[in-house]
């Protein structure tokens, strides 16, 4: 099933790439005015396109940490052997964690959107409703948003609200990603760091309290075998759904260093692009990119 | 008296899941040497670390302590020798006495009580030497 995948993702990107090359081709006096090549436009516009398509596969992480606390008051109950008419989960904190995480997947989600119509030259399509609400400093169950996060956030907003109303179309493509590189790599970095090291180790806290919960069944000398072979049957279960689910997140996570690399690499090379150089510097991040996004489309 | 960063308090979260995961390998190395009741005791004790570590993620941006760096330092030194040998511990008293002292010391954290979180540790430091 993995190569059949893996070929389906490649076809479904370079369909993607065959397309945008030919939109391209049909705006080219648009391109005129950006003062990059179209190989370098070609490059930027294959490396955006395929990075908004990896950050938009979060859609399909299928967890968040309102998901993590209900499965926790779930195990919670498993252990006391606790069963009401409802099961009573206070969740909201948790709930307002994954709004600012959506949050900071639907700017950056934007953002490169937004630098894939503006390498073909169609930036005017791109709409701004998405990117309405600001983002606030504060701390929302374990995420902790900071000034220069909000900051940020407002710098990579106002950007791209400058290029819809025409002002980088009268300049380099290169201005454009000079002025958003500080600001988005704050967003992939913390973004990243939610992923990582908030919501994957509540995860680990998750494995072991499933331990926790279940190994007792094992170890009491009055449960019969079949109660213990239902146990152990349930818990490798729901451990292999776990793990599965942190390696999802790995992946996704991975794929988003890999983005910041590729507009670090865009932002360092900025004054010397060279049509080569950019070609074959995307092209190993785009690699990167699609190997890891094909990683966790087969971990689902 | 700080804040802890986010990454402090990650690093502080993954220490109370360590050493959660080495309270439970006591409960069932020992398993068969606990009465019920001490069993029950210190499942629940571990459970009570493992919310105390995902409630420090939780609240990791109000929590304070008095020279972050170093207090950390000390209970990561102090739960490693404890991880590194606790679940073969013969004297279950001890195992058990150690498991409310690492519970005490998480209490003291999530109530931002400096003073607390440096008694609890000079306490948990004696529970295990003991």
């Amino acid at each position: 099933m993995l190569p059949e995948l893996r070929q389906m993702f490649y076809f479904a990107v370079n369909l993607n790439a065959m397309n945008a090359s030919f939109r391209f081709l049909g705006s080219f006096s648009l391109l005129i005015i950006f003062n990059c090549s179209c190989a370098q436009l070609n490059s930027i516009n294959r490396y955006s396109s395929l990075s908004a398509k990896s950050i938009q596969l979060f859609n399909g992480l299928g967890y968040s940490f309102q998901k993590h606390c209900e499965e926790v008051c779930l195990l919670t109950a498993i252990k006391t052997h606790d069963i009401e008419r409802r099961l009573d989960c206070s969740c909201a904190t948790y709930k307002k964690a994954d709004s600012i995480t959506f949050q900071i997947h639907q700017i950056i989600q934007g953002y490169f959107n937004g630098l894939a119509q503006l390498s073909e030259g169609s930036l005017s399509d791109y709409t701004l409703t998405q990117l309405n609400e600001n983002l606030s400093t504060g701390n929302f169950a374990s995420i902790k948003i900071a000034p220069k996060h909000v900051d940020a956030f407002s710098k990579i907003s106002g950007l791209m609200l400058k290029a819809s109303t025409d002002v980088y179309k009268k300049k380099k493509l290169n201005s454009f990603i000079a002025e958003a590189n500080d600001p988005l790599q704050i967003l992939l970095s913390k973004f990243e760091f939610i992923l990582q090291n908030n919501l994957k180790v509540e995860l680990d806290f998750q494995k072991e309290k499933l331990y926790s919960a279940f190994k007792p069944i094992i170890l009491k000398a009055d449960n019969t075998n079949f109660d213990k072979t239902q146990a152990s049957y349930f818990y490798y279960k729901k451990l292999d759904e776990i793990n599965r689910q942190q390696n999802r997140i790995s992946a996704y996570a991975r794929c988003l260093h890999q983005i910041a690399s590729g507009h670090q690499w865009l932002f360092n090379h900025r004054h010397e692009l060279k049509e080569k150089d950019v070609r074959r510097a995307l092209m190993r991040y785009n690699q990167n990119i699609q190997d890891f996004s094909v990683d966790f489309i087969t971990l689902n | 008296m700080a804040n802890l960063s986010s990454t402090q308090a990650s690093a502080l979260a993954q220490i109370f899941l360590d050493v959660g995961k080495s309270v439970g390998d006591f409960l069932f190395q020992n398993w068969n040497e606990m009465t019920d009741e001490e069993r029950e005791y210190v499942s629940s004790r571990q459970w009570e670390i493992l919310k105390q570590g995902e409630d420090i993620l939780a609240f990791s941006t109000v929590l304070v302590m008095d020279e972050v760096d170093h207090a950390l330092s000390e209970i990561d030194n102090i739960t490693a020798d404890i991880n590194s040998s606790i679940a073969h511990l013969q004297n279950i008293q001890k195992g058990i006495n150690v498991a409310a002292a690492v519970v005490a010391l998480g209490s003291a954290i999530l109530s931002r009580s400096p003073e607390g979180i440096g008694e609890s540790i000079w306490q948990l430091s004696q529970s295990w030497k003991s």
